[in-house]
Formats: structure tokens, sequence, C-alpha cells
């Protein structure tokens, strides 16, 4: 370890004591290869050890970490603190979540919109065994495969200003995933994430800030998928009216 | 230990705190510089059925000095509007179609489409059609 000191500014709110968050102040070690995690584990077990965060796997896999640093929603396991050195670091909550202490959100409204879009294969499993197992191309599998990346981190939520404005909102991440079973050709349940995913508070709630995409850890492109089922949408509206019996429910 | 989970209320100038924020809203506000700009194109009709009076006092307001700097202003937020515009316009397309044609030819074939309007506008008035 050197002399060299970093100061991290946290946004702490403890719900038994406090009214309103405040931030909080710690100057610790500063260390070439520590990354944002680390500089956290180091004021956790150190300083403060009320000090509240989420984390898991440190690379970027299981979602858990995300928080906003200097304005910008990121993973904590991979933002490093040589980015940022020698200037001090803010970190933050993910916005557009209520916090349930220190850097820790309520994601319950997230996990129920996830629930809502059923991100799962419909009717592939009612096929009888000896009908053997469902094929796929590298083509069908590459139609969707960019979807199945997300990890869930909720960044894009966080950058969303719409899902500020109107929090009840499905929300990129939501969406995305709808569309990566929509776009597979072994799923049958379009129609069952229509009402999600066309309603009022589904992809025609996007004004297409695009922000979501941007800070998107895994390159899923949200704000694609998005828009993407805004097309759908207007083309299913326009049968609707050439070929109502299929239009209609 | 009893839950209080803390709502941070959204700022009315939550536009101001990031810069790709600031941007989205220069893109959305240039439909307010291109709806006034209809608004004067729409007047110019209304005086060309006046008569020749009427429609070259709408030529000389066009000379004004205040008129050129909104129809600069206009023209800039329009060509802003259009990049960013084009720019997303291959990530909307239908998945089965983008895996078909790179974004960049895209792109491009959405400039190739502006500049034949623009050609085609042109040349009409330059003909006097």
């Amino acid at each position: 370890m050197t002399d060299k000191t970093i100061t991290i500014e946290i946004l702490r709110y403890n719900p038994e004591a406090d009214d309103k968050p405040n931030y909080g102040s710690f100057t610790i070690p500063y260390v070439e290869d520590w990354s944002m995690l680390d500089a956290l584990e180091h004021i956790k077990d150190e300083l403060d050890s009320t000090l509240a965060y989420r984390w898991s796997c440190r690379m970027a896999v299981c979602g858990s970490c995300g928080m906003v640093i200097n304005g910008t929603p990121k993973l904590g396991c991979e933002t490093f603190l040589r980015d940022y050195y020698p200037n001090p670091i803010r970190v933050e909550p993910l916005a557009n979540f209520p916090i349930e202490k220190d850097l820790i959100v309520d994601a319950d409204d997230f996990v129920k919109k996830l629930e809502s879009v059923k991100p799962y294969i419909i009717n592939a499993m009612e096929k009888p065994v000896a009908d053997g197992v469902n094929k796929q191309t590298p083509q069908q599998l590459g139609l969707y495969k960019q979807f199945s990346m997300c990890i869930n981190c909720m960044l894009c939520y966080s950058a969303c200003p719409q899902m500020g404005l109107n929090p009840l909102f499905t929300g990129p991440a939501v969406i995305a995933l709808g569309h990566r079973y929509n776009l597979d050709d072994r799923d049958d349940g379009y129609d069952q994430r229509t009402e999600v995913i066309q309603g009022k508070n589904g992809v025609w709630s996007c004004t297409f800030v695009g922000y979501c995409s941007e800070v998107c850890p895994k390159n899923v492109d949200p704000a694609a998928a998005i828009n993407q089922n805004k097309l759908q949408g207007s083309q299913d509206w326009a049968l609707s009216f050439l070929m109502p019996r299929k239009g209609d429910k | 230990m009893s839950r209080r989970p803390y709502v941070r209320p959204m700022k009315r100038t939550w536009f101001m705190d990031h810069p790709f924020y600031r941007n989205y809203m220069i893109r959305e506000a240039s439909c307010v510089a291109d709806g006034l700009y209809c608004l004067n194109l729409f007047y110019a009709l209304v005086q060309l059925t006046r008569g020749e009076a009427a429609w070259n006092s709408w030529v000389a307001l066009q000379a004004n000095p205040l008129m050129i700097l909104f129809t600069v202003v206009t023209l800039g937020l329009t060509v802003y509007h259009a990049v960013t515009y084009f720019d997303m316009t291959p990530r909307v397309l239908p998945q089965k179609i983008r895996k078909m044609v790179k974004d960049k030819v895209v792109n491009m074939l959405m400039y190739v489409g502006l500049a034949v309007c623009s050609a085609a506008i042109v040349a009409a008035s330059v003909i006097g059609l």
C-alpha cells in the first residue's frame, strides 16, 4: 500500500435514524487496482461497519453491485479508482428506486414487473417427450441472443428519466427480456406478453432517450428492444383492421 | 428493525444533470423551432393567395435579421435532429431485418433519402414547378 489516498463520498441513509439521506465522506488508501467494490469493502472492514451495499460475484455477472458513481449508473465491480484519482468519487444508490439503506435499493417493484412479462418459454414444454428436443439454428439463436444477456443489474432503470417521471413504466430490462422470448422461435407466448409490452405503461411510455443502452454493461441495447416493439405494435394495430378476427382476442 | 424506504423526489430540472439528457432535450426541443417555422411557411401560403403585394411583404419579412437568425437556428436544430434520428433508425428496425442489413448501411440510406428529397425540392424550385 502507498501513502496516496482518495476520498469517497457516499450517500448514506439509515431508516432507523435519518429523515433523509446525507453524504458521508471517507478517505481511504489509493490502490491502483482497486475497484469501487474493493473500496467499499475497505470502508466496511476498517472505517464503518454499518455501511450497507450489495455485491456477490465481483466480475460483472451477477448484477448485484449497481450504483451511481459520479452521476453515472455503473457496476461497482468494474469501476476502478484509477479512472477517477486524484479526484474524489461520489457514490449514490441507483436512481428511480426507493433507498432501503445506504447503497441498497428496494427492487420489489422491479421483480414484480419482471414476473409480469412472463420471462420464460411458453408452450415449448407441452410437446410430448417422444417428439424429441427443440432444435434451433444459429440464426434463430442469433435473433434473440443479445437480449438474453441481461443480468438484471437495473442500471438501465437508474438511467431512464421516464422511470422517474412515471414509476409505473414497465422499464427497459423487463421489456428487453419480454422481447427476447418473443423472438425465440420455440416460444408461443407473444399474445400473453402483449398487454404488458404494448399496454399503457409498456413501450409507449418510452421516449427513446436511449441512455439505458449507454449504461448497459452487457450491451443488451434495451432501447432497441423497446422501440422495435413500437414498430411491431403499430403493425399489429394496422393489421387488426385488415384481419379483425386475428386482431381481436 | 423496521423498513422505511426513502423515495427521492424527481427534480424538475433533471435534464440538466447529465450531458446525455441535455442532448436528448435539445433533440426534442427542435420540434418547437420546426413547428414555428412551419407556421411561417403556412403564413407564406396565405400571403400568396392574397396577391403580389402580400407575398412581397412576406418575402421582405424573411430578410429581417431576426428572421434570418430564426431560420439559421431552425436549420441547425433540424440537422441535429436528423443526425441523431438517423443514428437511432437502424436500432428500431425489426430484429430479423437488423440481422440482415448492417446498421451503417441503413444509416447511409437515410442520408441518401434526405439528399434525394432535398435535391428534388431544390430542383423543383429552380425549374419553377
